[in-house]
């Protein structure tokens, strides 16, 4: 497939003019990649809308509005991001410079993932212009229609040469990875990521993997167990579970495991009301191939909630398991999916060596009143980020790098960690 | 794997958090100290049976930067290991966000042999001062320091977080089998590939330390004498085996002309009339060493030097003139005391002719003109830079020292050694009440709460400032 060689090769000479390194011409085309998202919103929404049953707000909600964000945040900060830092400097240096001065990289690869198609792509693409690179971008082809706005849109607002679009499945992201970039970021599952990051140590390529996991959701007998229940009953089922830090399982005592159910039911019903396939809100499982893999994982399963499934529309209702063990199917992969086990556990003890049995993951959720116990839990256990008190929301917080650890990933980016990686 | 026992275990203290503690990193770290100066004696020994390196080059380029790498980490280790608190927004305006610093778990180093204590000992300390248990693999090259590491090493250190395993090729493969959490490699691009590779079948991260060919372009307007010592200082240091030696020269036929006798003088300054009778010349570290860096000499013809001597393994400090692009000396890291230099027009040429090659780790430019110097360095890309000498950079351990492309992946020294072996850990701490700020964000959405959420999320822009 010569086409992507010759895309990454026109890149690369346009990386090489020299054009991108001013500020003056980053932050001209991330002034064009604002005006995108403005002046195309709809057309944006609708696609982010058809490929996952996303309802208008939610799409703004959840992928637009950071895009916007991180574009104003990135506009304005840039000129100090770039400035050269100055070093410390012992007796034999006093007289001279010395400082550090972040460069371009050369040409960057984004690949996308299909969860929050829109943000997944765009998110890295900012943080990579602000650097002064030229970049790939392939989108997942798995949410098409994004997929083609994608394509559709960059190259009418940016350089085209030195921001390609490429789109296709396995065998032209294959390809692709077989030409030599000078950083790669890849979201996506870990069974991939290792593909991207051996083929990325061909050429010794830097990687930032953006990968999943379990993230495992701990609730302490002493914590605000409604409160508790909405905000993960919210995070859970947002983006029908398909969210790659949504709360993947729950830890706690057997005493209120159906206090739990209780609470996140009847928040279930306050969110997507009576008939959740009738709410506007409510996504959809992004295709069949995943509808079926999440279907599998009920098997042998107590279902204290949901259970429905419609395959004609990919619809999965929100669905909880009771008295879940670790060895069962469910608790194998990362579920993507709005099925949420419980696992009851006798202690904090149990719940972290649990953790910590598991591979590495890219969140962590907490909930107590108890300080002290927040701080050890996080302190005995290891992930990509950690929210105590509620699930999700360090990834909204743009001075918080994002990333993932062991399995779960490697590198981070948002905001000015964006621009450094 | 034969070493998937000694894995496990380290990491099963790992995970028992004994190395969590700032007290026992300080420990682990104070013993590291002591092995530096109760065994001063025997790694001078060792490093000159291994390389036949002068005493003064092993108290400098590896005595001394351990210390000052060890000292600086203990005076700030405590600074170092506290959360990092951040901006907030709106929205989270009441919480705790911070970044925590958290150990990896059980890191691999793998250390080369041309600066065998420096090369292990630093990144050991970054990775002790990050809390991580460590598997310390010293190259087989430099036997006699492999064996001191060995031996003595693990008796300064806990047995159940530190361990040094000896291997070859092989071994090192099988090694490599097992998982950590991460791995940190000083060696060539080839290897570094390999390492990456195996590496990602467990989504290791990793820090690569490479090297490649360090141009080091002379202007016409610079004080020759100053230019001569400081570039065959560096060239010559350690027999050549230094990866941020200036590999090659590029300058104008005329700059060449004034460097050669320049070049002449400093060597017989630093060496004598015979290099060889010098004792502070080193050798080449092994013979398959010596007969590649040997082959490189049939390029162009020697103005300075040329003798070699097998059985010693030395070759003269020699600097190479006429020599082409495609000569053999151009083919390759030299790792040798052997300086070609290659003719271009302008500074122009200079810089096309680096960017045409691989990104090298370190770039050097002699100018008394800032223009110039400035040019160079905005116009090409190396891991790291240094005007009007060469190696300094390095020697700061505020300077983070690292590759770019081939050269490398990662950087560390100082600050960045705990920083490289740390995990940044971002941790949002909330509290249960004030659930009505959190209302705008259930379903069912509504439009008209969009402005409230982006109000509490949003960063605003600043105004424009337009005093420039």
């Amino acid at each position: 497939m010569e086409r992507m060689q010759q895309v990454v090769g026109r890149a690369r000479a346009a990386f090489n003019s020299g054009r991108c390194r001013s500020l003056e011409f980053r932050i001209q085309q991330l002034k064009a990649l604002k005006r995108m998202v403005q002046e195309k919103e709809e057309e944006i929404v609708a696609a982010i809308k058809a490929d996952l049953h996303k309802s208008g707000p939610s799409a703004y909600g959840h992928e637009i509005l950071y895009v916007m964000q991180d574009l104003i945040l990135t506009i304005d900060k840039l000129p100090s991001w770039a400035a050269p830092r100055p070093a410390k400097r012992d007796l034999l240096t006093m007289r001279d410079e010395a400082y550090v001065s972040p460069e371009p990289l050369g040409v960057v690869l984004i690949i996308g993932a299909w969860n929050y198609p829109f943000l997944l792509v765009m998110h890295p693409l900012i943080g990579a212009i602000a650097a002064g690179n030229a970049v790939v971008t392939k989108p997942s082809e798995i949410a098409e229609n994004t997929a083609r706005v994608v394509a559709d849109l960059l190259p009418q607002y940016l350089d085209p040469e030195l921001y390609p679009v490429v789109t296709g499945g396995v065998p032209e992201t294959t390809e692709l990875l077989k030409q030599r970039f000078d950083h790669i970021l890849y979201t996506g599952n870990s069974t991939v990521g290792k593909i991207v990051m051996a083929a990325a140590a061909k050429h010794l390529t830097p990687v930032t993997l953006e990968l999943g996991g379990k993230s495992p959701c701990y609730i302490d007998k002493d914590c605000d167990l409604a409160t508790a229940c909405r905000r993960i009953t919210w995070g859970k089922y947002l983006n029908c579970g398909q969210t790659c830090i949504a709360p993947d399982y729950i830890l706690c005592d057997p005493s209120i495991q159906s206090k739990v159910v209780e609470n996140i039911k009847a928040t279930l019903q306050e969110l997507y009301g009576e008939d959740v396939k009738k709410s506007p809100d409510y996504e959809r499982i992004i295709n069949k191939h995943h509808f079926r893999r999440i279907l599998g994982l009920l098997e042998g399963q107590k279902i204290a909630h949901g259970g429905e499934a419609d395959e004609a529309t990919c619809f999965i209702a929100p669905t909880i398991l009771t008295d879940v063990s670790p060895a069962s199917k469910v608790m194998e992969e990362e579920i993507f999916g709005p099925v949420l086990p419980i696992l009851p556990v006798k202690s904090v003890d149990e719940a972290i060596e649990l953790i910590n049995s598991r591979e590495k993951p890219l969140a962590l959720y907490v909930f107590s009143n108890n300080k002290k116990l927040i701080k050890r839990v996080i302190s005995e256990t290891s992930s990509g980020g950690v929210t105590a008190n509620d699930v999700v929301m360090h990834f909204f917080l743009s001075t918080l790098p994002f990333g993932g650890v062991g399995n779960s990933g490697m590198g981070a980016y948002h905001g000015k960690h964006s621009f450094d990686t | 794997s034969p070493h998937a026992g000694l894995v496990s275990r380290l990491r099963a203290a790992w995970l028992s958090g004994k190395t969590r503690p700032l007290e026992y990193r300080v420990a682990q770290l104070e013993a590291l100290g002591r092995f530096l100066d109760e065994k001063k004696q025997d790694i001078l020994e060792a490093t000159a049976l291994d390389m036949g390196k002068p005493p003064f080059e092993v108290e400098l380029s590896e005595i001394s930067i351990c210390r000052t790498e060890l000292n600086h980490t203990l005076n700030n280790l405590g600074t170092w290991m506290k959360d990092k608190h951040v901006e907030k927004n709106w929205a989270t305006q009441l919480d705790s966000a911070f970044i925590r610093k958290d150990p990896y778990g059980v890191v691999l180093i793998i250390a080369p042999w041309n600066y065998p204590i420096n090369l292990l000992l630093v990144p050991l300390i970054g990775a002790i001062a990050a809390g991580n248990c460590v598997v310390m693999k010293p190259s087989e090259i430099s036997r006699n320091v492999e064996r001191l590491v060995a031996e003595s090493l693990p008796r300064y250190l806990d047995k159940d977080c530190f361990a040094v395993v000896t291997a070859g090729t092989e071994e090192t493969t099988r090694l490599l089998e097992n998982k950590f959490d991460y791995i940190f490699f000083t060696g060539s691009p080839s290897v570094g590939r390999i390492i990456m590779t195996a590496a990602a079948k467990h989504l290791t991260p990793v820090t690569l330390e490479l090297g490649g060919k360090n141009p080091c372009y002379v202007s016409d307007t610079c004080d020759v004498q100053n230019v001569a010592r400081r570039v065959a200082w560096g060239r010559f240091f350690n027999a050549g085996q230094t990866c941020v030696a200036p590999d090659y020269v590029l300058c104008s036929a005329e700059m060449q002309e004034k460097l050669l006798p320049a070049l002449r003088e400093a060597i017989a300054d630093f060496y004598g009339p015979n290099p060889q009778e010098s004792p502070d010349f080193g050798r080449i570290v092994g013979d398959k060493q010596f007969q590649r860096v040997q082959a490189l000499l049939r390029s162009g013809r020697a103005a300075i030097g040329g003798q070699t001597d097998a059985e010693a393994r030395y070759i003269a400090p020699t600097v190479l003139v006429d020599v082409q692009q495609d000569d053999p000396v151009m083919q390759e890291e030299i790792f040798g005391p052997i300086l070609p230099i290659l003719t271009v027009a302008s500074v122009d040429d200079a810089i096309a002719f680096i960017n045409a090659r691989e990104r090298p780790l370190a770039l050097y430019v002699f100018s008394s003109c800032k223009k110039v110097v400035n040019q160079v360095l905005e116009r090409t890309s190396s891991g790291g830079f240094c005007a009007n000498d060469t190696i300094m950079h390095m020697t700061l351990t505020s300077l983070p020292f690292g590759g770019i492309g081939q050269s490398g992946l990662g950087r560390y020294h100082g600050r960045s050694s705990f920083e490289t072996f740390s995990h940044p850990r971002s941790a949002l701490l909330r509290g249960a009440g004030r659930e009505a700020l959190n209302t705008p964000r259930y379903p069912p959405y509504a439009p008209h709460r969009l402005p409230l959420l982006r109000a509490a999320t949003e960063t605003r822009r600043h105004p424009a400032c337009t005093l420039l």
